[in-house]
């Protein structure tokens, strides 16, 4: 219950001084180049890596990357960016 | 990214292999102690990828912690390539050897070519400018440009200009050749009036004279002409006809160059105030994107200085330009003068127009000037100058193209 109260405190709080959200809320920014690269910023760790799904942890909840060959060509701690054939993003709890 | 990749290559970095179920977990906890991975590639059974050699080490602890095992692949980066270089000491020293001869031979002239020739031929100059100090086979620094040119052009006086560059290892001669056509004219001709004058002289070498002493000529006028009259032969019936030749000979006379020159009493003298307004403007591709300062100029007369300022051309033309127009502001003031003061301008007037026309190196027989022009506000005088010169000039016979003899 607090943590809702104080994420909308936030949200109405990044409106209001038209501060990035992402930061703001703690979210994930996504960056999508065509099919071909995927630079995720705010992400909290690899859940699951193979060539065709990258399952990444982030804040609320986990996003997976789905696609063929994929290779993650840079990896750092909130940064990480993939490279191949990008078919899916989905977002699951 | 590219900045990490080139830290890497410098201070080394490993590719590895990562096997073992928590593999994700391991690169996590790598992620959480700050340690940056690249290029990560999974395959069937290990992810493969790359990081740098201080961070090996932390790894190989989290991996004990997390039951995953490590494998060197391939170690790169500048450590290993210099680990390798100095057990092949061979190769280091024929490289260095190889880049310093190349310096070294590239300071030399290797080759040499002449553009622009027409009539003189390319080898001919080539061996001009060897002579000159200009050869293949020197060493560049020892070029001296300006004498190689100086005593080319005194060398070979069909050449007008020359210009050296030296391209990386070739010397580019430019030259552009006197094709102006000789001043000689062939054939049968006559001697003709080059200018006005009163002839003074006539020395006929060949032709016949036309004209005498104290005789007045226009520009044009027949003065030798190019005949030979046969002697009579009484063996030969029928009248002989003059043989054309070509006529050679001088003719001096009398020759006025006269200039003309106005002053006026009162003149209108233009003089800064030293007030001045500057407006700066920056030029993008020949396009104004910014001015500054006062567009509109706070003087009623002034006189505007404009230059204009781009960047240097040395490497890459810069398409910005800044142009700077300075106004200053100019008082018009009414100035008199006496009437000696204006004469003598105006003489000195007269006198620069006449000898503007004065042909080089003739002698000159007399100055004279005389007062023309003389109203309440203007002063006019002319400048005469007398010179005695040859006026003769040949002209081919069939009425060709005029070439005067200097």
């Amino acid at each position: 219950m607090g943590e809702k109260k104080s994420s909308k405190w936030r949200y109405s709080l990044a409106e209001m001084l038209e501060l990035p959200q992402e930061i703001m809320l703690n979210l994930p920014r996504i960056t999508l180049i065509g099919n071909l690269h995927c630079y995720i910023e705010n992400h909290q760790g690899i859940i699951e890596y193979t060539a065709e799904n990258v399952r990444l942890a982030i804040n609320p909840g986990e996003l997976i990357v789905s696609g063929r060959d994929l290779t993650i060509r840079y990896l750092a701690n909130e940064e990480i960016a993939i490279d191949g054939i990008i078919e899916k993003l989905q977002y699951s709890a | 990214m590219f900045i990490l990749k080139l830290q890497a290559f410098i201070t080394g970095f490993l590719v590895i292999a990562i096997t073992g179920r928590n593999a994700e977990k391991l690169i996590n906890l790598a992620l959480y102690h700050d340690i940056p991975l690249w290029d990560l590639q999974k395959e069937t059974d290990k992810i493969v990828l790359k990081i740098d050699l201080d961070s090996f080490y932390t790894l190989r602890r989290l991996a004990l912690r997390t039951g995953c095992r490590l494998r060197i692949l391939h170690k790169g980066g500048f450590p290993f390539l210099y680990h390798r270089f100095t057990r092949r000491r061979g190769l280091v020293l024929g490289l260095c050897f190889f880049i310093f001869s190349l310096y070294f031979i590239s300071s030399f002239i290797l080759f040499v070519s002449v553009e622009g020739n027409e009539v003189l031929q390319a080898d001919y100059i080539r061996r001009l400018a060897a002579e000159c100090g200009a050869y293949p086979g020197m060493f560049k620094q020892r070029l001296n440009k300006n004498e190689v040119v100086n005593q080319m052009l005194l060398a070979e006086p069909q050449l007008e200009w020359v210009g050296l560059h030296v391209q990386g290892t070739r010397l580019l001669i430019e030259v552009v050749e006197d094709t102006r056509p000789p001043l000689e004219v062939e054939g049968p001709a006559n001697l003709v009036a080059a200018k006005d004058g009163l002839i003074t002289e006539v020395i006929v070498i060949n032709g016949e004279a036309r004209v005498e002493p104290g005789e007045t000529v226009r520009r044009g006028q027949l003065l030798v002409e190019g005949v030979l009259q046969p002697q009579y032969t009484p063996d030969e019936t029928g009248e002989p006809a003059p043989v054309p030749v070509r006529a050679r000979g001088e003719v001096m006379a009398r020759v006025w160059y006269e200039g003309y020159g106005e002053a006026a009493l009162t003149e209108t003298v233009r003089e800064r105030t030293g007030s001045k307004a500057t407006v700066w403007t920056l030029l993008v591709d020949g396009q104004s994107v910014l001015k500054v300062g006062r567009t509109e100029v706070p003087f009623s007369k002034y006189e505007t200085e404009k230059a204009a300022k781009s960047f240097s051309e040395r490497i890459i033309r810069f398409p910005v330009e800044i142009v700077t127009e300075t106004h200053y502001e100019v008082l018009e003031s009414k100035k008199s003068i006496s009437k000696a003061q204006a004469l003598e301008i105006a003489r000195q007037r007269a006198k620069a127009l006449a000898e503007f026309q004065l042909p080089s190196a003739v002698k000159i027989e007399r100055r004279t000037y005389e007062k023309v022009l003389d109203e309440q506000d203007l002063v006019g005088v002319r400048y005469v100058i007398e010179t005695v010169e040859n006026i003769a000039a040949a002209e081919t016979i069939d009425g060709g193209e005029r070439k005067f003899d200097s």
